[in-house]
């Protein structure tokens, strides 16, 4: 066992004999580095090494006659014993006064991957080193910075480019005797450049995170990429309000799978305040929109075996062909809402257990961007979108954009000062095409997608 | 932590006694007391104390199948006793039951550039978008923000004076002096229309042979310093609330909002509404769902056309981001018109 392993199962033995019915912990030691350069010159660096344990008790409680499981959730980075006894203390009094949820979910019995399972989930899923020295780091930041400046002479400043790397020790265990440790590792590295002057300045980035900086997209090509964005955007205008079809590229797109994600967050479902919450089983997207929830993707930077119930993991379809056909779930909402636990547990070291999904990958289409443009014929294409005008409870939707305009099936000048408005169940529905250009954000892979019939307010 | 649990309860409880639609309930309180000490290289020894309290509450409602939300929160510097006691986390409970019922008859907002009124107070973070960003010291001497080299050039209209202050006493965004050490006070960053003054740290102040104005703040100590807004407000005006409304023709008199955005470099800045009227010959037709509203920072305030006697700073809510590091801030503003401003609603 981990030193991370012993000090988890240390604290659920502490809190049983503090009285608790029932607990988890889960405890975290990070390491990360990031070095920032602006204009060939390293501008900060940055070193991280922190480490922590939550805590979750569950007691019982008998009030009134009614009988149930209280809980509550603490964390520190006292690992010291007389840390850890604080803590259980701290935790136990917390849980006391908490109320008892006839329908809580003590942290005994869930499905956990076997040992087995285990074993083979680290020879399939091994951790690689992030394969970066300080120096390697900033060097890839340089060469980043200098090709997006080297990009046109329309280029005129820099934010700078930042790398960044780190490996994170994660150790869950349950007083149920599961107890399971991981590693996992990233590299990043991103930039952000200015073109034009003055009053007609324009900002874009580029960027990519992967597990191991070997897997990174080349440092040149990410600085190249920022740098044509901006330079794409000089000369931007306005745009008469009226409804069109949008085409979101992926990178935007994302968001759009974002506010699905937290629609179809089964805690959201379980107190009214999601929009979909009434929609299983119907269809919510046209007919060729599936999106699934996959904890183990070849590409994906979201893969796990367990969640943060230790409840094991696996695929789940949330679309298909259009018909949303499930929640995520961790076990509390999974009891609730009477179906099977997803496994879409996310828990930080402290607060309660919150749903998040794993890799979330949407079905690519049949389309170049090129073809969906043409099929529009006429509207707008969003590359950017700021401000966070959603309601969750109705769909609405109305968020800042900024993008190109298009005229007869081409791209023709960069508008921006425009919003974007709908709701986003006639949006979901009004999907007319789907890209064949999937690409992987983390833990999000989308392709371009054209939506008839939003709302574009701006003025020419 | 049995008080706050016994207030949190009692919210509970009245907001569904308010009104039998209510039907979920979210209510959190926190409060913190932070000991600061700050040590630097030329000898000074520093130590504040900073208390911080905020309440929030949001509700859903639901009428004849549909559902709505709304959702209020306050606080500021103090102690947790002032919201166990009184009166304001009832009347922040009220306020979230008020708007929840009020968005069940809102209709959708309209699309398009149009004059709209904000109502003061939060509606500050007009301010804080639009203005306060491009001027922090960091972004102007780099260059990278749309307000660089634009000291003493025209960026409002005359009689718009807007001002940063630390100072206040017991307000979310006030600090006795910053993360640095330097005493908070006030840096007037518009005067009477004329771009005065930056936010600045130490660092950015001596890059740029200027002075540090108390706005150096970091989220933690695991966090670099960086120049950060405290307290961001439009200083009044005399005109009467009432006279603003009654001058709107058509378009939209925007009283709350919720979180904004800002792109520094080419100023573009949004901003939420999340209580909001559509407006006709000076008289209130209907609330309008919420919707972003759009602006250019460097010439929204040239279109400013009257500004209120009525300042307001904010209930104790904002809390802003940048660099992925977050510092409690304060907004205000008197009740203000704007010739014009896109509104992104879904009525075209």
């Amino acid at each position: 066992m981990s030193d991370l392993q012993t000090l988890s199962a240390q604290l659920i033995d502490l809190a049983r004999k503090a009285g608790a019915h029932s607990a988890d912990a889960l405890s975290v030691a990070d390491v990360s580095d990031a070095i920032r350069v602006r204009h060939g010159v390293v501008e900060s660096v940055e070193h991280e090494d922190s480490r922590g344990i939550g805590l979750r008790a569950f007691v019982e409680k008998k009030e009134d006659g009614k009988h149930g499981l209280a809980f509550a959730s603490a964390s520190t980075s006292d690992i010291s014993a007389a840390g850890l006894k604080r803590l259980v203390e701290q935790v136990m009094v917390m849980a006391r006064i908490s109320e008892a949820d006839p329908d809580a979910m003590p942290p005994v019995g869930a499905v956990h991957p076997d040992a087995r399972q285990m074993t083979e989930w680290q020879k399939h899923h091994p951790c690689p080193d992030s394969a970066w020295s300080i120096e390697a780091a900033r060097d890839a930041a340089l060469a980043c910075e200098s090709a997006a400046l080297g990009y046109s002479d329309k280029i005129s400043n820099s934010e700078g480019a930042e790398s960044g790397f780190g490996s994170m020790s994660v150790a869950y265990a349950s007083s149920d005797g599961f107890a399971a440790a991981y590693d996992k590792t990233s590299a990043s590295l991103s930039v952000s450049v200015i073109a034009g002057k003055n009053d007609a300045m324009q900002r874009d980035y580029a960027w990519d995170r992967q597990l191991s900086s070997t897997t990174l997209r080349k440092p040149q090509d990410i600085g190249r990429e920022a740098a044509e964005r901006t330079v794409k955007r000089l000369g931007a205008g306005g745009l008469n309000s009226g409804s069109m079809p949008v085409v979101f590229e992926p990178r935007v797109a994302t968001s759009l799978l974002g506010h699905l994600s937290s629609a179809v967050n089964g805690r959201a479902v379980l107190q009214q305040r999601s929009f979909l919450g009434d929609s299983l089983e119907q269809s919510i997207f046209p007919e060729f929109i599936s999106i699934a929830d996959d904890p183990d993707h070849p590409d994906g930077l979201g893969n796990r075996l367990f969640d943060g119930e230790g409840s094991r993991c696996s695929r789940l379809q949330l679309i298909d062909q259009g018909r949303l056909t499930a929640f995520l779930t961790d076990r509390y909402a999974a009891g609730r809402l009477k179906t099977t636990p997803g496994g879409h547990a996310r828990r930080g070291l402290t607060g309660d257990i919150g749903i998040g999904s794993s890799n979330l990958v949407m079905q690519a289409g049949p389309l170049s961007r090129q073809e969906m443009l043409h099929e529009i014929g006429n509207g707008l294409l969003v590359c950017e979108l700021i401000g966070f005008g959603i309601n969750g409870v109705t769909g609405d939707y109305s968020r800042g954009a900024s993008g190109f305009l298009i005229e007869n099936g081409e791209i023709t000048r960069p508008v921006q000062e425009i919003t974007i408005a709908g709701n986003l169940r006639d949006m979901f529905r009004g999907i007319r095409h789907v890209g064949s250009d999937l690409t992987w954000f983390g833990s999000v892979a989308v392709p371009s997608m054209a939506i008839d019939g939003i709302t574009v307010a701006g003025q020419a | 932590m049995a008080d706050r649990k016994a207030l949190l309860e009692r919210l509970d409880a009245y907001a569904r006694s308010l009104d039998a639609r209510v039907k979920q309930v979210f209510a959190n309180v926190s409060s913190s007391f932070t000991d600061i000490r700050i040590v630097r290289m030329d000898g000074a020894d520093l130590h504040d104390v900073r208390p911080l309290v905020r309440l929030n509450i949001s509700v859903v409602v639901e009428h004849n199948g549909k559902r709505e939300t709304g959702s209020a929160g306050g606080g500021g510097r103090f102690g947790l006793e002032r919201m166990l006691q009184g009166e304001e986390a009832e009347r922040l409970t009220r306020e979230a039951v008020r708007l929840a019922l009020l968005n069940l008859d809102a209709i959708a907002a309209p699309a398009g550039p149009m004059p709209v009124v904000l109502g003061p107070g939060w509606p500050g973070i007009l301010l804080h978008e639009a203005i306060g960003h491009g001027l922090e010291g960091d972004f102007n001497r780099k260059g990278t923000s749309a307000f660089a080299g634009r000291i003493g050039q025209r960026v409002a209209a005359i009689g718009v004076t807007v001002v940063d202050d630390g100072s206040i006493r017991e307000r979310r965004g006030s600090l006795n002096i910053d993360d640095e050490g330097t005493p908070t006070g006030r840096t007037v960053l518009i005067e009477d229309g004329i771009l005065t003054g930056y936010l600045q740290d130490k660092q950015n102040a001596r890059l740029m042979g200027m002075q540090p104005t108390g706005n150096g703040r970091r989220e933690s100590y695991a966090h670099p310093v960086l120049p950060r807004m405290t307290n961001t407000f439009m200083l009044a005006g005399e005109a009467s609330p009432d006279d603003i409304l009654k001058s709107l023709e058509r378009g939209i008199y925007a009283v709350n909002f919720g979180g904004g955005q800002v792109d520094i470099t080419s100023g573009k800045f949004v901003f939420t509404t999340s209580e909001a009227y559509l407006v006709e010959n000076g008289k209130i037709v209907a609330p309008v769902k919420g919707a972003t509203l759009i602006g250019d920072g460097p010439s929204v305030l040239t279109r400013v056309s009257m500004i209120g006697n009525d300042l307001e700073l904010d209930p104790g809510v904002g809390t802003c981001g940048k660099d992925g590091q977050s510092v409690p801030v304060g907004v205000g503003l008197p009740t203000l018109r704007i010739d014009e401003l896109t509104v992104g609603g879904s009525e075209a």
